[in-house]
């Protein structure tokens, strides 16, 4: 390639301005998590307060967490429109004004819409957009960084204390608009999230063994519109050519090297004027809104492999997290020590996805393996759960799940940048969410519903750990899939 | 440590002590007395009983695998019980051995090996122990006619139960004492308050326990109150019943509310039906009854019978402070305390104000230190431009000659 003298990121940058959007997302996390924790604290709240019965308050819980992975493709949609920055202050806002506008609630169904669906679509916003946007950041360094990122987790038990004092403080109502001003915050952490354009991701993929597919000529501009990639240029051809008045430079569409050369010489312009930037997604978007929602994904078989895996896996993995301390409680053991028995949990998991995500970028073996794999002993690990009896036992199953648990979370993030391939991170993430969303959707009414057939809870532990077992299955057909798109 | 070196002195001379003890035991037994007789001849092996109560598990054990005991199993069986720690031994042991020949009271003692270690490691020292003054057992028991069961009781402490009634009822108060000395010695006296009982009360004596009963009709408030029996002219053999009516749960937190909003005041009642409920506003120490003025700003109602909700309409500041709801019983009142703390809606719009502020802050800084770095680049980046433009022109001038290898190195890295 010719070689430029600015020429800022010809790979991704693995470091420097990634670690602010990697504390972006862990802020990210801290409060989309926290915004789950808290509600319970909320749900007594709202039922004595609205005299509801316990069923119609905790869906305003069930609409929050599974419009987080419902929205997903809107989200993909809108981040093409107007950009990452956009779409998470976006998201920041939603959920600000919906905790602000429930400390005006009336009833219940006020709150399912102000509380539930609001928050539910701005969280939505904020965590896709912060994940796909680290995976732009971060290549080399991707399970390591996202694990970092995840362990924001561990800091939501500090939020449910603090939602303590503020309703003791001022009320519900006073409590929830002081919520709202804090999650305020993600505004400006979403500033953070400067747009970055890697000039031939094709370039690193080829040697880089942790990518799967083939690549091909609209992988060269690793944009984040897999589309039209030939209007694209010719519009920016054009806007170029306007701005600059370099007449010399004549654009032979039919080559592909020049394509690619005009391409990058684009890219270089354009990448720190910000208002070219967004001259060009303007141009972008009006020339490519037909295509946003990329189709091509359903033709694609590493989508499939995915969306099982992540589904089932979400499904699984609710359960036994639902259930412990209620179970717990069935086999005799008090309050105390099954909080205990969480909170040992909580900081094991955020421990093992830091190793996990650190021994798999060290990239010894495929990231799928090490993901197959703990997603196996998660479930060999429920399957036996039923046999822990006693608090020395119940401590066994819970650390062993939080350490599998949090092996596989880390590595989702880097698996499905991997299987992604063609399309881009943000539209599979989106359409693998939407059917992420009715397992989570699904996820505690069933586990309810088995305890009430069997009253016991080793019907959910069978369940979650033949969930787990069943979406290992499909990341065995990996090697498959690839043969298949190669031919 | 002294007590541990002194542990293991006693350790060789306890399997003597012990089949001393044995022997007694089974004397005790023929006479159908178990846990006085034994330790009567063995006031040593007591006092190493009670140090044993703090120490370690293995000198239970010592005295426990001793073989005599196969013979007796009430007592085997409360022996190895109080092999396994050395609380259980003390509750066990007491409650089994002294009261075999009495069914109910065993039931009764069993029920009371829940309570406090001390009470039950001074009593098993107190039992062989008679000469001590320290030793004196006093058991006191509570029954009411109507229903309930009776409990038991032992300390050498004064002994206090608290008895809540609801509706009048007939009341009997037994108290139980095994003195140390001679039964007829003891003088029983019953109290109510500071008053003395003249009447209505019975003694007996049997075995080496004096029981003594009193029955009271409790018919209004004014047969509410504390009851004592007292064994003696000490202070401290005496057993108190404390008769009370039920008490009312309010709210422990004060509850927030703005001003112009309605709140719901809630008084409950566990497990009684209190005749009436009233409700009073305190401000300072004058108690202002509320809903005696029937109008709309308050409103009493109350969905079961055990329970009172006052809704206060359209808040003010003037409505701060707390309020007291009085449940009426046939024998007598009970209260309980409800605050309601009156916020205006300032109060958290304040503290919003100043974080979306902060947040504002955080957000003009970043825009700047974006503008700043751009600012910088700029000028830099046109020249390179620049440079970039002119070899681009330079490049394409060359022609074919170079987008030749140009087209080559393409293909290879495009690969």
């Amino acid at each position: 390639m010719l070689k430029r003298k600015v020429q800022p990121y010809k790979k991704t940058l693995d470091g420097g301005w990634g670690w602010m959007v990697i504390f972006h997302f862990f802020l990210v996390n801290v409060f989309v998590m926290g915004m789950t924790k808290t509600f319970a604290i909320f749900f007594v709240v709202f039922q004595e307060e609205f005299e509801g019965t316990s069923e119609q308050t905790g869906w305003i819980g069930s609409i929050m967490s599974s419009l987080r992975f419902f929205a997903g493709p809107l989200v993909a949609v809108i981040c093409d429109i107007t950009g990452e920055k956009t779409a998470s202050s976006l998201g920041a806002f939603l959920v600000a004004g919906g905790y602000l506008i429930s400390s005006w609630a009336t009833s219940i169904p006020f709150l399912c819409v102000t509380m539930g669906f609001l928050p539910g679509l701005g969280s939505a916003f904020l965590y896709q957009v912060a994940a796909v946007v680290t995976t732009k950041y971060f290549k080399k360094r991707l399970a390591l960084s996202t694990a970092i990122a995840r362990s924001g987790m561990g800091l939501t038990f500090l939020l449910a204390p603090f939602t303590k004092v503020l309703i003791d403080l001022y009320d519900w109502t006073g409590a929830l608009v002081l919520l709202g001003a804090i999650i305020l915050h993600l505004v400006p952490s979403s500033m953070l999230l400067r747009p970055i354009h890697i000039k031939s991701t094709s370039d690193s993929d080829i040697k880089d063994e942790s990518s799967l597919s083939p690549t091909g000529p609209e992988a060269a501009c690793g944009t984040e519109t897999s589309c039209c990639n030939e209007i694209q240029e010719l519009a920016i051809g054009d806007s170029i050519m306007q701005k600059e008045q370099r007449p010399g430079l004549s654009l032979t569409v039919s080559q592909n090297q020049s394509k690619e050369f005009n391409n990058e010489y684009n890219r270089n312009g354009l990448f720190r004027k910000t208002n070219e930037e967004t001259y060009w997604k303007k141009t972008t978007s009006r020339s490519c809104k037909q295509k946003l929602f990329d189709f091509s994904l359903f033709k694609n078989p590493f989508f499939y492999i995915f969306t099982w895996s992540f589904v089932l896996s979400q499904l699984a993995y609710f359960i036994p997290t639902f259930h412990l301390v209620a179970r717990a409680k069935t086999l005799g053991i008090n309050i105390m020590d099954a909080s205990y028995l969480v909170s040992v949990a909580g900081i094991i998991e955020t421990v093992s996805q830091i190793i996990s995500g650190w021994v798999a970028d060290q990239n010894w073996i495929k990231k799928y393996h090490y993901h197959k794999s703990y997603l196996i002993l998660c479930g060999i690990t429920n399957l036996l759960a039923p046999l822990a009896t006693t608090f020395p036992l119940l401590m066994t199953y819970t650390i062993s799940f939080a350490v599998f648990s949090g092996g596989y979370l880390a590595l989702i993030l880097p698996v499905l940048v991997d299987l992604s391939g063609n399309s881009t991170v943000q539209s599979f993430l989106g359409l693998a969410s939407f059917f992420a969303g009715m397992a989570v959707l699904s996820g505690p009414p069933l586990a309810g519903w088995l305890y009430d057939y069997t009253q016991t809870y080793t019907g959910s532990y069978y369940f979650s750990g033949t969930c787990y077992l069943l979406s290992s299955v499909s990341l065995f057909f990996i090697p498959l899939a690839e043969r298949w798109k190669t031919v | 440590m002294r007590a541990l070196q002194g542990l293991r002195g006693l350790g060789a001379v306890l399997p003597l002590l012990l089949l001393c003890f044995l022997a007694a035991l089974r004397r005790s037994l023929e006479h159908g007395l178990s846990t006085a007789a034994p330790f009567k001849s063995l006031p040593v092996q007591e006092e190493m009983m009670t140090k044993y109560s703090n120490l370690s598990l293995e000198s239970h054990n010592i005295s426990v695998t001793a073989a005599p005991f196969t013979s007796l199993p009430v007592q085997e069986e409360m022996m190895t019980k109080s092999s396994n720690l050395s609380l259980e031994s003390h509750s066990i042991s007491m409650t089994a051995a002294p009261f075999t020949s009495l069914p109910v009271q065993e039931e009764m003692m069993t029920k009371s090996s829940n309570l406090s270690l001390e009470s039950h490691s001074i009593s098993m020292t107190a039992m062989p122990i008679k000469e001590n003054n320290k030793g004196n057992q006093i058991c006191v028991d509570r029954g009411i006619m109507l229903q309930r069961n009776v409990t038991l009781e032992h300390s050498n402490m004064p002994v206090e139960k608290n008895i809540t009634l609801e509706r009048p009822s007939n009341v009997e108060l037994i108290c139980q004492f095994t003195p140390s000395g001679d039964l007829n010695s003891v003088n029983v006296t019953w109290k109510k308050g500071d008053k003395l009982l003249e009447d209505n009360y019975l003694v007996n004596a049997t075995g080496g326990t004096l029981y003594t009963q009193h029955r009271v009709a409790v018919i209004n408030s004014k047969q509410m109150g504390s009851y004592s029996c007292f064994f003696g002219e000490k202070k401290q053999q005496r057993g108190t019943f404390n008769l009370k009516v039920p008490e009312i749960n309010g709210q422990n937190k004060p509850l927030i509310t703005y001003l112009g909003d309605s709140v719901v005041l809630m008084c409950k009642c566990q497990d009684c039906l209190p005749l009436n409920w009233t409700w009073y506003g305190g401000n300072g120490s004058v108690q202002v009854p509320i809903g005696v003025p029937v109008n709309d700003k308050y409103v009493i109602s109350g969905k079961h019978a055990n329970e009172t909700r006052l809704k206060i309409t359209q808040l003010s500041e003037d409505d701060q402070g707390t309020y007291l709801c009085h449940a009426i019983f046939e024998l007598g009142e009970s209260e309980g305390h409800v605050k309601l703390v009156v916020l205006s809606y300032l109060v958290p719009l304040k503290v919003f104000c100043a974080i979306a502020a902060e947040v504002v802050l955080l957000v003009a800084a970043i825009l700047l230190f974006e503008m700043y770095t751009q600012k910088k680049k700029k000028p830099s980046d046109d020249g390179k431009e620049f440079e970039q433009g002119e070899q681009l022109k330079l490049d394409d001038s060359n022609g074919i000659e170079n987008s030749g290898p140009r087209h080559r190195k393409n293909e290879s890295v495009g690969q």
